[in-house]
């Protein structure tokens, strides 16, 4: 997904998305936009409800357009909250490069999260 | 790379900055992004560069929303962009009580953060008045 391409500028804000789907290998919510504190709470509302004991959590960013530290964090909280109903540790897949993956290092969260790096697909 | 043409708008200097004042609201952040980054491209900064710049608004911003005030009224958030030397200033500015100790440790992940992308950084408390996060950034990538 490109940002802001249906508007024409690259920097046009992409509203946040949140979306649970059904994936093979096990439920997975789909996070594409700007993910600010603004989205924070739907997106653990979102995981916590997508979660089933048992069975990994999948959160894919790879359609984030801007992370900042509270968007980083919420994704700490999105795995807790999976947990908190027996999921095991959320798997976070995130696009190789850019800015997302700066701010996960940066934050240190690549190290505290189970995150992998896959091309936008 | 962006080529810099003849038609570029002036960017806004130190003697009229750009200034945005909003509600300090979740909601407001996108806002302040769209501004800080419509002023860096005006002054002619490009590529990650403007990432930069949009995280650490961001960032300043977020802790005048979720730090700044207590549970009442909203209070406001006052941004500010000028061009000087080189360099891209912006400043943060709220009206709260200052960061409470059991805040201050998630609002210095976010100064952290803002340590890591800009040049200068300068926090200044002003007691139960506010607290003003100001930042700046070399405009060209090799400055």
């Amino acid at each position: 997904m490109i940002a802001g391409a249906a508007h024409g500028w690259p920097d046009d804000p992409v509203p946040l998305t949140v979306t649970p789907v059904e994936r093979p290998e096990g439920p997975a919510v789909e996070v594409a936009g700007e993910l600010d504190l603004h989205g924070c709470e739907r997106l653990v509302e979102v995981a916590a409800r997508s979660a089933v004991r048992g069975a990994p959590l999948t959160i894919d960013i790879r359609a984030v357009t801007f992370l900042d530290s509270t968007g980083a964090r919420a994704l700490m909280l999105a795995d807790r909250a999976a947990r908190d109903r027996g999921a095991p540790a959320v798997r976070v897949i995130a696009a190789p490069g850019g800015a997302t993956a700066r701010i996960l290092r940066l934050t240190g969260m690549h190290d505290l999260i189970d995150l992998r790096v896959d091309p936008a697909g | 790379m962006d080529d810099q043409a003849d038609d570029t708008p002036a960017a806004p200097s130190a003697r009229i900055p750009v200034v945005l004042r909003m509600p300090a609201t979740p909601e407001s952040l996108t806002v302040a992004r769209q501004v800080a980054t419509g002023v860096a491209r005006a002054a002619g900064m490009t590529g990650e560069k403007v990432e930069d710049v949009k995280v650490a608004v961001t960032e300043a911003c977020t802790n005048a929303v979720r730090h700044a005030y207590g549970s009442g009224e909203p209070g406001s958030v006052t941004l500010a962009a000028w061009v000087d030397g080189g360099l891209l200033h912006l400043s943060v500015r709220d009206r709260g009580e200052g960061f409470s100790p059991e805040s201050a440790i998630q609002a210095g992940v976010g100064l952290l953060t803002i340590r890591a992308l800009a040049r200068d950084v300068g926090v200044r408390s002003h007691g139960a008045s506010g607290t003003e996060v100001t930042m700046s950034f070399a405009l060209s990538a090799d400055a």
